[in-house]
């Protein structure tokens, strides 16, 4: 079982890192949406399958992340890195304002806050031109370099390199995550989930480990959309649109929500059969409707939790 | 906790709370010392359920007070009430049903540490929970079934991991609504056993809502009768047993 787990992960690595050797700049970029798409989906299910609150706003803390990002790329003197963190920094301190009023409600009526506050997020993106540049958003963000230790400042400007850094970010990205649900926090976070009451009866203050939950789940959604600004040099409000919301939602649901890699997996499968239907046919929504519509009601709990529920005691039985 | 108990664990005075017409909690006064079992008994919707929802944090009364330890608490949150050592049991098995039989333990077990807000270490790291974890699964006689998801047990073992989790955040008066409740002859002796040992233990002070008199009786050392809503009577076993009213309104039948 152990083994197996780690023939996966092991997998998984080496062929992230090998990608840029296709030397394709449509693979790479490819690559690079799906890592970023995976860590806004493995942000997202921080709050959604851990924590079991279902948002529909996380697109404004992916903007955020990505304005903030972008304005301090081009505004002042920081460092690309630190520039990403600093976004990643600002969408979760906007994720703890916006969160404390949003953790008041759960279900259906916590799903209508967050996406009144995403609408609102995208609003401003729009309106507030003098930041944001409004409907043009923000144009010409420089890539930078990377300061390495050792190596001093490394050109970020091939596709391939600034790939590397995306890798890097993600990973850390969700070895962060990785940590937090195996730690008592996490554990909290999922007595929450299962029963909200008896964590109370259990002695937890139920909505302050919801806000910072939420708050975290921001940082990482931020984290995720801060890695955009710099790859396209530029950010529209269409990042801040509610449609962008969707994407994680749907990488959850496809992967697997109460599993740990499935919002990774299922962001994978998201571009695949995005790329693949678009292909076919340029109805690709529709297309990818009916494949969510299969995948949700014949793979309950996605295409991780199906394998784990299923596939993997099968090879288990044959191979031990 | 040795020694003589608090003399002042628990106390109501006018305790009230009415749904509309039915005056579930009806001017309850009522203190309780530490260390004396209490079972609570009445018939169907007397309000035994309610007043434990009012002790316990999960109603707000519509007027009157509660003291514990000294200390008023009549509109403390939750989680506050079971830190300060006030915890209880549900009449519905009330668990995490997800998640592992030991992790529902510990749940509580890190929360009244203190330490649940750790989140960069994982739960396993730390020796003391493993520890206190496996003491409470083993009076509970859960050992076995540690790993399993905790929806998978038979009903009785749910209802026992539920007194589980509420001695697993150390309460000093623990609120126990119907614990035999459906439970087989077999799992009724263990739960009994357990609330009976920890009680001479002095490790915890139980009030109990019971509805088989035979329980009540034989582990009870003080018995708090209501009748819709109010105090009907109150005393040892022998003094209830023998109580002309409680009689009536039991129809001369369980209390023979
Ligand atoms: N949330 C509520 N809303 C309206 N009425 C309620 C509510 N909870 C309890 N009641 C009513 O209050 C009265 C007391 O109910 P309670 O559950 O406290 O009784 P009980 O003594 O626990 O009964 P049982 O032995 O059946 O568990 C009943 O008439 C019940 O219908
Ligand atoms: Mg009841």
């Amino acid at each position: 079982m152990l083994a197996l787990r780690w023939i996966f992960w092991l997998t998984a690595a080496v062929l992230l890192l090998c990608i840029p050797l296709t030397g394709e700049r449509f693979y790479i970029y490819l690559a690079i949406q799906v890592l970023v798409l995976a860590l806004f989906a493995m942000g997202f299910n921080l709050l959604f399958g851990y924590t079991g609150l279902l948002s529909f706003g996380h697109a404004g803390f992916y903007a955020a992340g990505a304005y903030a990002a972008g304005l301090l790329l081009m505004r002042t003197p920081l460092s690309l890195l630190s520039s990403i963190l600093g976004g990643a920094l600002f969408a979760g301190a906007l994720g703890a304002v916006i969160g404390f009023f949003c953790v008041r409600r759960t279900r259906i009526y916590f799903a209508m806050l967050t996406l009144a506050f995403g609408m609102m997020v995208y609003a401003l993106a729009f309106d507030w031109r003098s930041v944001t540049g409004g409907d043009d958003g923000l144009i010409g963000i420089p890539r930078g370099a990377l300061w390495l230790p050792g190596l001093g400042a490394v050109k970020m400007d091939a596709l391939w390199a600034y790939y590397y850094l995306v890798l890097a970010i993600t990973a850390a990205g969700v070895g962060v995550i990785h940590r937090v649900v195996h730690s008592p926090f996490g554990l909290v976070l999922q007595g929450i989930r299962e029963n909200e009451n008896r964590a109370a009866f259990a002695g937890v203050p139920v909505r302050r480990y919801r806000l910072a939950a939420f708050a975290l789940s921001s940082f990482i959604s931020g984290l995720a959309g801060a890695m955009v600004a710099p790859l396209e040099n530029t950010v529209a409000p269409t990042v801040a649109h509610w449609t962008k919301s969707a994407a994680p939602v749907l990488a959850t649901l496809l992967g697997g929500i109460h599993t740990f890699s499935g919002p990774m997996v299922g962001a994978l499968l998201f571009y695949l059969i995005q790329e693949f239907i678009e292909r076919l046919t340029e109805y690709w929504l529709l297309g990818f409707g009916l494949v969510l519509l299969i995948l949700v009601l014949g793979f309950r709990g996605g295409v991780v939790g199906y394998y784990e529920a299923h596939l993997r005691p099968a090879l288990w039985r044959r191979f031990s | 906790m040795t020694g003589a108990g608090h003399p002042d664990l628990l106390r109501t005075e006018g305790l009230r709370k009415h749904f509309g017409e039915v005056r579930a909690v009806d001017g309850v006064d009522l203190d309780l010392k530490e260390g004396v079992l209490t079972a609570v008994i009445g018939p169907n919707g007397a309000g035994k359920t309610t007043f434990i929802n009012l002790l316990s944090g999960n109603l707000f009364p519509d007027a009157g007070r509660i003291f514990f330890l000294g200390e008023e608490i009549t509109r403390l949150p939750v989680h506050l009430r079971v830190r300060r050592g006030l915890g209880r049991s549900f009449q519905i098995t009330n668990v995490f049903p997800q998640l592992t039989v030991s992790r529902n333990i510990q749940l509580p077990l890190l929360s009244c540490l203190g330490t649940a807000w750790r989140f960069w270490k994982a739960v396993d790291a730390s020796e003391e929970i493993h520890r206190r974890t496996e003491m409470i699964l083993a009076e509970a006689g859960l050992e076995e079934k540690a790993h399993l998801p905790a929806c998978i047990l038979s009903h009785g073992d749910q209802r026992l991991l539920e007194v589980g989790i509420a001695l697993a955040a150390k309460p000093r008066l623990i609120l126990l609504d119907e614990p035999t409740a459906g439970m087989n002859p077999a799992e009724r002796s263990r739960i009994l056993k357990l609330i009976a040992d920890l009680s001479a233990a002095r490790r915890t002070t139980f009030v109990l809502i019971e509805h088989d008199m035979d329980v009540v009786f034989s582990l009870a050392q003080q018995i708090v009768v209501l009748h819709q809503g109010r105090i009907l009577a109150r005393g040892t076993p022998s003094v209830i047993r023998e109580d002309a009213r409680v009689r009536d309104i039991y129809l001369g039948g369980e209390i023979a």
